[in-house]
């Protein structure tokens, strides 16, 4: 029996793609994603509001799927494809979730937007064409205290719509 | 009347707000933890809401193989998969010298059906559990009941296994796992597998590896979540007898199986009656979730159709 593979007690090294580019970084074991991003990296489009993964305002996807990284360690994104708000319009031109939540007035403070645009890019990648049942569900893991949430709700069915017919 | 009890604290000295050097405001206690409150007695703004920023600093393993996991186990180690059960107890103050994480042990994620089983890798997730082909044809109950399981973040994180051996009576899966008479499977530091009934009163130590779900065609699966905290019940039935669990009414959930030959009310009285004395405390007294088990057992049978 071989012993575990044993990195620490103090850095570990991690090698991640963030937003499309190569990440390397040495990281203690017990930083968070959401401090790499903001704190490390300068991504401070990755809100932290609850800090007890409740809230969802610090959601990014990581290989596509929704997480909280504000309880996600850094070291779990080793090996991963990290995605933020920071990299939804990194050509320059806004992403039709970004698009859709502009035109519908999906947001106020605006706090919670960046959390709530990555839980809707990751549904949308999963499902081109949710029900209102589908998205209510999805964004059930994210909390605006602003707009009652019926303008998220409409913006993510026009994002649908647009990414849809880019897509034809 | 929380927020008199919060302000009455306040005034009374109880929550200290001024910033303390990192190694004490690091030291938040597991009891506060344990009280189910965001605030704690002792400590700086951090501490108080549980902030990440809290959790002490400690020792990563990342084993590739499940022997070499229950090894680091048996040396003292913490398991960690989706981190949805200790990463907050860690931020509300639980220290962890070392955390095993198991997300790199492939052999965890398995899901396997045989003719008689169905055989779920420790490490799958709760998404898993909800849309994976395999379990929705073998157990679209169990999958129908998942779906419905936390959220969408949470079900892409939290696996089978973290869930059972957090042993907090208030989760779902091993109440459902006893109702459906699954056996757990784990793996020792020599590599050997030993198996025990989810619902046997002690397990074997090492790493849970898999849970093995026996098949019955006609099975019928229900999991009433919605009085949490209070109680959960889940009941199984195939052919003649049924298998009823309950959760958050005891330390651990409490599982009895019966024979299906009266009505719901007569059967669920039976059942209460067997029961040991369910938990008082300050979320709900041991009689009225006595009361309430016979209602909801009495309500399950219903739904597996005794009239």
């Amino acid at each position: 029996m071989s012993a575990p593979k044993s990195i620490a007690p103090e850095l570990v090294g991690i090698a991640l793609t963030l937003n499309g580019r190569p990440l390397r970084k040495s990281v203690a074991p017990e930083a968070m994603l959401a401090d790499l991003l903001r704190d490390e990296c300068g991504l401070t489009g990755t809100k932290i509001g609850c800090d007890q993964a409740t809230c969802g305002a610090c959601t990014v996807l990581i290989n596509g799927a929704p997480a909280a990284s504000c309880a996600t360690f850094a070291w779990q994104a080793d090996g991963a494809a990290v995605t933020t708000i920071e990299g939804l319009a990194a050509q320059g031109a806004l992403d039709p979730v970004q698009e859709a939540f502009k035109a519908k007035s999906a947001f106020q403070c605006g706090y919670c937007t960046p959390g709530m645009i990555m839980l809707a890019k990751a549904l949308l990648a999963e499902n081109p064409a949710p029900d209102r049942a589908t998205i209510r569900d999805w964004l059930s893991a994210n909390i605006c205290r602003c707009t009652g949430y019926q303008m998220i709700i409409e913006a993510v069915e026009d994002a649908a719509r647009r990414m849809r017919e880019v897509a034809r | 009347m929380r927020r008199h009890g919060i302000a009455r604290a306040i005034l009374a000295g109880e929550f200290v707000s001024t910033f303390r050097p990192s190694n004490q405001h690091r030291r938040a206690s597991l009891d506060g933890m344990r009280s189910g409150g965001m605030m704690r007695r002792v400590g700086d703004m951090r501490t108080i809401y549980g902030s990440h920023a809290a959790i002490a600093p400690f020792r990563l393993l990342r084993p590739a193989r499940v022997e070499d996991a229950a090894a680091a186990l048996a040396d003292g180690g913490v398991c960690l998969a989706g981190g949805i059960d200790l990463v907050p107890a860690m931020r509300a103050g639980r220290r962890v010298d070392s955390v095993v994480y198991l997300g790199g042990i492939a052999a965890l994620k398995s899901i396997e059906r045989s003719a008689s089983a169905l055989g779920i890798g420790a490490g799958v997730t709760y998404a898993q559990l909800a849309g994976d082909a395999a379990i929705a044809t073998a157990l679209p109950d169990l999958a129908a009941v998942w779906r419905g399981v936390a959220n969408v973040r949470v079900r892409r994180a939290a696996t089978i296994g973290g869930n059972v051996m957090a042993g907090n009576p208030q989760y779902d899966m091993l109440p459902a796992l006893m109702a459906l008479d699954a056996k757990l499977v784990f793996a020792g530091a020599n590599g050997r597998l030993e198996t025990a009934d989810a619902a046997s009163a002690s397990w074997p130590g090492g790493v849970l590896a898999f849970v093995e779900i026996p098949l019955a065609p006609a099975r019928r699966f229900v999991f009433e979540r919605g009085y949490k905290p209070v109680i959960s019940v889940a009941a199984c039935a195939a052919g003649p007898m049924a298998r009823i669990a309950i959760g958050c009414a005891y330390e651990r959930p409490v599982c009895r199986s019966i024979a299906l030959d009266g009505e719901a009310a007569a059967l669920a009285d039976a059942v209460v009656r067997d029961l040991p004395e369910p938990l008082s405390d300050w979320i709900a007294s041991g009689a009225y979730r006595r009361k309430l088990a016979r209602t909801l057992i009495a309500r399950q049978l219903r739904a597996l159709g005794r009239p």
